[in-house]
């Protein structure tokens, strides 16, 4: 069986051929020469020096305490430590301390390196199995065709709009409200009712966090209450204006109404207290029980 | 199984001394491997803190070689590549780091992948998320959607180049159904915001026409016979004992003469209406 890569794989202990290959191994093996060097150093206290001539004629060394001192020592012969004077030793102590350091800061680099590979090992099964559901939008995309790619570009186009909206707001979220208490709320309402949506959705989330005194609410609450009964008025109107009899029928066409805007009213207004919603209800009947001049008195 | 061995002094000697033979060990096989795979020079120098006599590999004589060659070049190139522990631990620690990054943005992306495919087939709601994740997916959908761009003027091309009969037939093709499913939900999500603005559209067509329908059923009350008024009459009475007779007149009928007729008779409230009207 091949192996797709040479991790655990054992090879031939021979001059390798392949000059480019020889140059990534000597790299790599030599990197993990000075490690277990490095380590011998760390645990067991022990002084080091390697040397080795790359295939370019370069040279490479690791050395602990450093390389210069270690060959002295050996080329010299001499069997004992040389005799350290107090600043010696101090610089020993610091360089030891400072080598501690360096080793804790790469102990951690590691760990966080392992949770980082777990991670991956997870995205990559995700991955995986959501490839075998076959959802062909998850392919690459050089392998979709041109029906495919412009619907999908339609989508995501129109998944786009909701996540800027949905950032703006996020934005807006720590920002101070300007209308809180002001009368140009209901201007900008309607301005926006008129040239497009997604604000419209932003100043109705707005005017839900408000603070509302009572006309304001009054005012808020009006518009969701007609939404629904133009319909029913709207026949029970042309039915006035051609057959004048039909007005005895006004009440029992009345009661549906009510009880969609009770319902209505149930679902928007959860926090509101009884009184508000008696207020409310008492004022849709009389819009329809009073002559119109009130109306306007009212507005 | 093995353990993780905490990069610091051993503390007890017999270990350390034991750790250090095999070490040593392993080190000399390594370097032996180096040396026959890559037809290279080396050697190695280990002093042992339980043995005055040095370990040299592979042997004095080799070492005395090596070191020779290696003192004959200049002090510029001896020290090019040449490391302590403390540098070479640094170095290690700027490499791994830069692994660590590398592999936690690629992490990332794919996160933000599969939270937009979420997003697109209904699993994940897009209101729940947070300004970051916000940001960074609308930046991911920006790339996305430029790469699906690109393809299409490609095949657009490719199309155009070719004769025109393939065109269509492409582009004709049908959607997969299992795709369409999901995104087609997704869609309605969109469609939902246009019925609430022609709601509000209705409202202010609704709103003219209580006026004129008024107006016009005054007029024949005034022309018509007595049980039209009593319809009329009987309106109100029912408004009245449905709310708060005062609030309600208050919001109703600033004018002081109301408030103060209201305590006296019901039916009086009737009167200046009409009168007012006629």
């Amino acid at each position: 069986m091949v192996k797709k890569s040479k991790g655990r794989q054992k090879i031939e202990m021979v001059k390798m051929k392949n000059e480019s290959n020889l140059q990534v191994t000597f790299s790599k093996r030599r990197s993990g020469l000075f490690k277990k060097a490095s380590e011998l150093c760390t645990l067991c206290g022990a002084e080091v020096a390697i040397v080795v001539f790359s295939p370019g004629r370069k040279v490479f060394s690791f050395g602990h305490p450093n390389v210069d001192s270690v060959i002295d020592r050996f080329i010299n012969n001499n069997p004992l430590p040389p005799h350290q004077h107090n600043n010696m030793q101090l610089r020993e102590t610091r360089r030891n301390s400072i080598v501690q350091d360096l080793n804790n800061h790469l102990t951690q680099v590691l760990s966080q390196l392992e949770t980082e590979k777990k991670k991956y090992d997870e995205l990559k099964k995700i991955r995986e199995k959501t490839k075998a559901l076959g959802n062909w939008w998850e392919d690459p995309v050089e392998e979709l065709a041109l029906s495919q790619l412009e619907g999908f570009k339609g989508n995501l186009e129109n998944l786009k709009k909701v996540v800027t909206v949905e950032a703006s707001r996020f934005f807006q979220a720590n920002v101070p409200n300007f209308y809180v208490g002001s009368s140009s709320n209901n201007a900008a309402f309607g301005i926006d009712d008129g040239s497009h949506i997604n604000p419209d959705m932003d100043l109705f989330s707005q005017r839900r966090m408000m603070d509302i005194n009572a006309f304001n609410y009054n005012q808020n609450q009006i518009h969701p209450n007609h939404a629904l009964p133009p319909f029913g008025n709207n026949a029970y109107g042309i039915n006035e204006g051609f057959v004048p009899e039909y007005n005895v029928n006004f009440r029992p066409e009345y009661n549906p109404n009510q009880n969609q805007i009770q319902n209505q009213n149930q679902v928007q207004i959860q926090i509101q207290n009884q009184s508000f919603k008696r207020e409310n209800i008492s004022e849709y009947e009389h819009h329809h029980g009073y002559p119109p001049q009130s109306r306007s008195d009212y507005y | 199984m093995k353990r993780k061995m905490k990069l610091s002094l051993i503390e007890n000697s017999v270990s350390r001394k034991t750790t250090f033979t095999k070490r040593k060990k392993g080190m000399t096989k390594k370097l032996t491997e180096l040396v026959t795979l890559c037809g290279v020079e080396a050697c190695a120098v280990v002093y042992s803190p339980f043995n005055s006599i040095p370990e040299a590999w592979p042997s004095r004589e080799g070492v005395e070689d090596v070191v020779s060659k290696f003192m004959e070049l200049s002090v510029l190139d001896r020290t090019k590549k040449m490391v302590d522990q403390e540098t070479f631990i640094s170095q290690r620690i700027a490499k791994e780091k830069e692994q660590l990054q590398k592999l936690r943005d690629e992490n990332h992306n794919s996160q933000i992948r599969e939270l937009m495919f979420g997003c697109l087939k209904g699993e994940t709601n897009v209101y729940n998320l947070d300004g970051r994740d916000l940001q960074d997916l609308s930046l991911y959908i920006d790339k996305y959607l430029n790469g699906l761009t690109r393809r299409i003027e490609i095949l657009i091309e490719n199309g155009e180049s070719s004769s025109s009969l393939p065109l269509p037939i492409v582009a004709n093709a049908a959607a997969p159904v299992g795709f369409d499913g999901p995104m087609f939900q997704y869609h309605n999500q969109n469609q939902q915001k246009p019925v609430q603005f022609q709601y509000q559209a209705l409202y202010d067509f609704y709103d003219q026409i209580p006026k004129k329908i008024h107006g016009f059923n005054m007029n024949m009350n005034k022309d018509s016979n007595q049980s039209m008024v009593l319809d009329l009459n009987q309106n109100l009475n029912d408004g009245e004992d449905e709310g708060i007779p005062c609030m309600d007149n208050n919001n109703y009928h600033p004018e002081i003469d109301c408030l103060a007729t209201v305590t006296t008779a019901p039916t009086d409230v009737c009167a200046p209406n009409i009168t007012n009207d006629l």
